[in-house]
């Protein structure tokens, strides 16, 4: 098949699985992020491949021509180190010997500064700036812009030769988040802003409404005006801070924010894909309005066939687990595979339950025999 | 004197003020009821866990009732030290696993499992099997609580459970695993006797061992 062809075949199998049309054979998703790194016969130290665009590049493409995915939801653009080293920063800490990367909770935005960063929105992130990088030096902001600059470039590049050179269509064209997301990854930590849910409740409503109104719908509207005909899905809302929220916080501090963001991409007739760490199931019912063809899901914890119930309008990701793929024989994972597209039929893309990282979540042999199958499998 | 039952009832609707307002009143009074309040306050903790149970809370209320537990003990802490011996407590280890360093769910995991009576000896995060077994062996303690949010931790468990199996106290400690990433297979994997997802589960698991071994 031609490269062009590659590409218009393998959108088509995407659209369609989300659309939940009959399709002639499974479409395969990549959750794959750093374990591609670990799996690469150029045997680089995490580190250095994580600060070296150029090593990037062919640990993805490797990855590509190994396994042949349909789509990457990380094409290894996550992560990149070197801006935030340059300034100082060590929030995440990279262990070349144990392969592995941690993130420190931190707090940036101190208790009393919602009100500042609803009015000063600008002047309240600078200082925070400044606490991120308490060491930083002068002379190393143009440095590191400059070297974000080239890490700005590295995604829409990796991307694009993904599109040209092995027909992958980019997984989503943008990233919108709802406003508490940012206070629980970055700002407050998860521990501080859990507990703003309870003692800090208006001022908290009064930064997230700025927050939307301000930011995140004008940039919604714009992602959603562009034409993203040749991306699986148009917007990618990822979840995470729900894990942490009851049922009557969920209602207030984050689905109406989650519910204007759904319901703008909804009017302007694009697709969302959902990344969902934890679980979604015990909100199920905010999402079983929309129709089919609107909503792509990626649970964490929650089995598909479950999810598939409880949301049988939104098409699935999923099925195989990182336990499987990295503990289990090649025998095992394909009958994984097997019986789970036979159990999902239509509206099902295969894939994996974690974002992949670390060496022991899947085995080379596990995947190939997965991928194997999935090349084969016509229905 | 203050209305103890309420205290345990504000602890369990997690309402700061009202707890923190009685506790100050029994330390005022002179805190020779500081036990007994410390008592309500656990009980408010199971209340706590209960509506967990019942999905009306989730983690993030664990996480306030843990930091609302910890006011608790500053405020009444030298109450609690002038009083009579509270009784012994049984030991145990809890920490996150080598090669991870997730505390929030331990530190919840902590405060309700001492909540439930438990002395918890936290070691912390990315702890080594050599650690762990060294510890259980110095303090002499037969329940091991073991935390981990990556799948690397995995690993890292079933290091643990080799470690005492190699220093010949395997047969001598429950050990129990926790966290995200953990499951039946999990625990089949890292030889671990049992696994849970939330504090409630921990604390029921530990108190059942507890008794078995007192």
């Amino acid at each position: 098949m031609e490269k062009n062809e590659r590409f218009d075949e393998r959108l088509k199998v995407l659209h369609d699985t989300i659309q939940h049309k009959h399709t002639s054979r499974i479409a395969h998703f990549s959750n794959f992020f750093t374990w591609k790194i670990l799996d690469s016969d150029l045997k680089p130290k995490l580190s250095e491949a994580l600060s070296d665009y150029g090593m990037l590049d062919r640990i993805q493409c490797e990855f590509q021509e190994r396994y042949d995915f349909d789509v990457h939801y990380d094409p290894l653009g996550r992560n990149l180190l070197k801006p935030a080293a340059l300034l100082g920063g060590n929030h995440h800490l990279v262990d070349d010997e144990q392969e592995s990367i941690n993130f420190f909770d931190h707090t940036l935005l101190q208790d009393d500064e919602y009100p500042a960063y609803k009015t000063d929105r600008w002047g309240t992130s600078w200082k925070m700036f400044l606490r991120k990088y308490p060491d930083l030096k002068q002379g190393l902001m143009a440095e590191a812009i400059a070297v974000n600059t080239e890490n700005n470039a590295y995604l829409p590049y990796i991307k694009a030769k993904l599109a040209k050179e092995y027909g992958c269509p980019t997984c989503y064209n943008c990233l919108a988040q709802v406003p508490h997301e940012r206070f629980h990854k970055y700002y407050r930590g998860i521990k501080a802003a859990s507990l703003d849910l309870r003692r800090r409740k208006s001022e908290l409503i009064d930064a997230y409404d700025a927050i939307m109104e301000d930011e995140v719908m004008p940039g919604v509207h714009k992602a959603l005006a562009t034409d993203t005909s040749e991306c699986m899905v148009d917007l990618m809302v990822p979840l995470l801070a729900h894990t942490m929220m009851n049922m009557k916080q969920w209602e207030t501090f984050y689905w109406p924010y989650l519910k204007q963001i759904l319901d703008a991409a909804l009017a302007a007739n694009k697709t969302v894909m959902i990344y969902l760490e934890n679980s979604l199931i015990r909100f199920k019912e905010y999402f079983q309005d929309y129709p089919k063809g609107f909503l792509v899901l990626v649970p964490e914890l929650d089995d598909v066939a479950e999810l598939r119930e409880a949301v049988p309008n939104a098409c699935i990701v999923g099925g195989i687990t990182a336990q499987l793929l990295g503990r289990g024989t090649p025998e095992e994972c394909v009958d994984r595979a097997k019986k789970v597209i036979d159990q999902m039929g239509d509206g099902f893309m295969l894939g994996q339950n974690k974002m992949m990282s670390f060496r022991n979540d899947c085995k080379r042999e596990n995947l190939l025999a997965v991928c194997e199958y999935v090349q084969n499998f016509r229905w | 004197m203050i209305d103890f039952e309420a205290l345990a009832q504000a602890m369990g609707d997690l309402d700061e003020d009202a707890v923190t307002e009685m506790l100050e009143k029994v330390m005022e009074e002179g805190g020779a009821d500081a036990p007994k309040a410390m008592e309500a306050c656990q009980k408010g903790m199971d209340l706590v866990g209960d509506q967990f149970q019942e999905g009306e809370y989730f983690v993030g209320d664990l996480i306030y009732a843990g930091e609302l537990m910890t006011t608790a003990v500053n405020i009444l802490k030298d109450g609690l030290i002038s009083s009579e011996g509270s009784g012994t407590k049984t030991k145990m280890i809890l920490c996150t696993v080598k090669n991870d360093l997730h505390d929030i769910g331990k530190n919840i995991v902590r405060s309700m499992l001492e909540a439930g009576g438990f002395e918890v000896v936290d070691l912390g995060i990315d702890i080594p099997a050599d650690q762990i077994v060294a510890t259980a062996k110095e303090k002499d303690i037969r329940i091991i609580a073991l935390s981990g949010v990556l799948t690397l931790a995995i690993d890292s468990m079933k290091d643990t459970v080799e470690a005492f199996r190699e220093a010949g106290l395997r047969d001598k400690v429950k050990i129990i695993i926790g966290g995200a990433p953990v499951s039946e297979e999990a625990k089949e994997l890292t030889g671990a006797d049992e696994w849970a997802h939330d504090p409630q589960k921990t604390v029921r698991v530990c108190n059942e061992w507890a008794q078995a071994m007192a």
